[in-house]
């Protein structure tokens, strides 16, 4: 089961087209979409209602913010889920869990300016994780005039806004150059400086996992993607015990 | 007797049975290759209608098993699957190498095709690897901001410590033309789209787009324009078939994988 999520910060807002089949053309005409978002310490479900397709629901940018998270559902599964009290974040169904993994577009527009989009999701096995990520800071931003940021989305399970630490490290160095405040169920907003665009540098988190996305903007274009996880490169069965091993120098340099 | 069942599963003969007979496909075959390999993508490469590809890539010899001195070498192919040219890069930074490939990286060719990147080491190695550049690829049109994207789709694999090449189809194919892929985009609002396809395999890829019928040969690429479609459905012969997709809205584009 996977979740979606939009971004709204500073002049840049978002929009997403959520599919109503998976990429093997399976249907749900029965599946509508739901808008989950934390109210006094609980999950707050609701019915979303918004223009659609035969095949799409249209999430616009007043509902795309950082807070708001949305999936797929029946009506007998929300009813299901309700009578366990929506307490946290549970596998409804398997509907969008497929291979290649069922995603939705995410578009980040600047008014009057350009776009920029990838296919995404959240997956459910991520919502009960605590971990750590590392994704390199210049591999996706651009130096030449820009604005570079990076945005990360964390979901997790409990209906919880916790803060944690993310550090920008300089890994030759082995030395922190930045550290600052995140927080759970929430999609974040970093500018990146341009001094900070260098081989060397990595964003790490150590409590709470998610995805790194990076956004860069000049002369109101946009470039708007996501870093792969490290285990994205390694093909043998070994690779967690290698991502492993690669974490652990960061997890020294922040202890 | 675990190991011996997963051999017989994962057999060639029985992967080809169960994808043509629709019994737990798997799209890839990565488990009969036996030797440290590097797998590719497949990417893309523009330099027609002003554009400019800017691909970057990590070290991930060095970034994951400490191995210094490896090098890549990037094969070029143009639309009709035919050798471009060959590079060889060495002095490689740990997370940030780049490469611009605009008209004068192919000797003033304004056209389009693909390239394959693999990571080689002179170093004997010990251990069984396996691993996969991603890459990022970014597409530039008259020099504004490149939209990036990440690799979209495994091809081929080197041998780490030989260097040589196989094409061994790690993405099958299977015999009946009816493998389906919808793109979970709709195309509403864009003055024009650019599905970019290309053949990750070394047979012929019979595909429909949207009912429309096509081939593509071994490393070949093809553009195809749209301004109407809102929706896309590919029906093919090969497993993992998705193009990159190129947006246009006023003076603004943008890409993405499908």
């Amino acid at each position: 089961m996977n979740f979606f999520f939009g971004i709204k910060f500073l002049e840049f807002s978002s929009n997403l087209k959520i599919p109503i089949f998976q990429n093997q053309g399976h249907k749900k005409s029965n599946y509508n979409l739901y808008c989950i978002n934390i109210k006094d310490n609980k999950w707050n479900i609701e019915l979303y209602s918004s223009q659609s397709t035969d095949d799409f629901y249209m999430v616009n940018n007043y509902d795309c913010n950082n807070d708001n998270i949305f999936f797929l559902a029946s009506d007998n599964e929300i009813l299901n889920y309700k009578e366990k009290g929506f307490k946290n974040l549970i596998k409804l169904n398997n509907f969008t869990l497929t291979s290649p993994a069922y995603r939705a577009n995410l578009e980040i527009n600047l008014k009057e300016g350009g776009f920029s989009s990838y296919q995404s999701e959240y997956p459910l096995q991520m919502i009960n994780k605590k971990g750590s990520i590392v994704s390199p800071l210049n591999i996706l931003t651009n130096k030449k005039n820009s604005k570079n940021y990076l945005i990360f989305k964390n979901i997790y399970k409990d209906p919880i806004n916790e803060a944690f630490k993310g550090y920008f490290i300089n890994l030759k160095s082995k030395k922190i150059i930045q550290k600052f405040e995140l927080k759970t169920n929430y999609t974040n907003c970093i500018e990146i400086h341009n001094d900070l665009l260098h081989e060397e540098i990595y964003f790490f988190t150590k409590n709470y996992t998610g995805i790194p996305v990076y956004l860069s903007s000049r002369d109101k274009h946009l470039s708007f993607e996501h870093t792969h996880p490290p285990h994205e490169y390694i093909l043998s069965e070994d690779k967690f015990k290698i991502v492993a091993n690669f974490k652990k120098e960061f997890y020294e340099i922040i202890c | 007797m675990k190991l011996f069942a997963k051999k017989i599963f994962n057999s060639k003969l029985l992967l080809f049975l169960r994808n043509n007979l629709n019994i737990k496909k798997n799209k890839f075959d990565l488990f009969n290759i036996k030797k440290n390999i590097s797998v590719s993508d497949s990417f893309c490469w523009r330099t027609d209608k002003d554009f400019e590809t800017i691909f970057r890539f990590s070290d991930i010899l060095k970034n994951f098993y400490k191995i210094d001195k490896s090098k890549i070498i990037i094969i070029f192919y143009d639309k009709q699957g035919k050798f471009l040219k060959e590079i060889l890069l060495d002095n490689l930074k740990q997370s940030e190498n780049e490469i611009k490939i605009d008209k004068s990286f192919f000797n003033n060719l304004e056209d389009y095709g693909t390239f394959h990147v693999y990571h080689i080491s002179n170093i004997d190695i010990k251990e069984k690897l396996m691993i996969s550049n991603r890459c990022y690829v970014g597409y530039s049109k008259k020099k504004a901001l490149p939209s990036f994207m990440h690799g979209n789709t495994y091809s081929s694999y080197a041998y780490i410590n030989n260097h040589n090449i196989k094409y061994s189809n790690i993405v099958k194919n299977k015999i009946l033309t009816n493998s389906i892929y919808k793109i979970q985009n709709y195309f509403d609002g864009y003055d024009r789209t650019e599905l970019f396809f290309s053949n990750p395999t070394d047979q012929k890829i019979k595909f429909y787009l949207n009912g429309r019928f096509y081939e593509l040969y071994k490393n070949e690429s093809f553009i195809i324009e749209t301004k109407t479609e809102k929706i896309f459905t590919i029906k093919s012969n090969c497993l993992f078939l998705r193009p990159v997709i190129f947006n246009y809205k006023n003076n603004f584009m943008d890409v993405f994988h499908a």
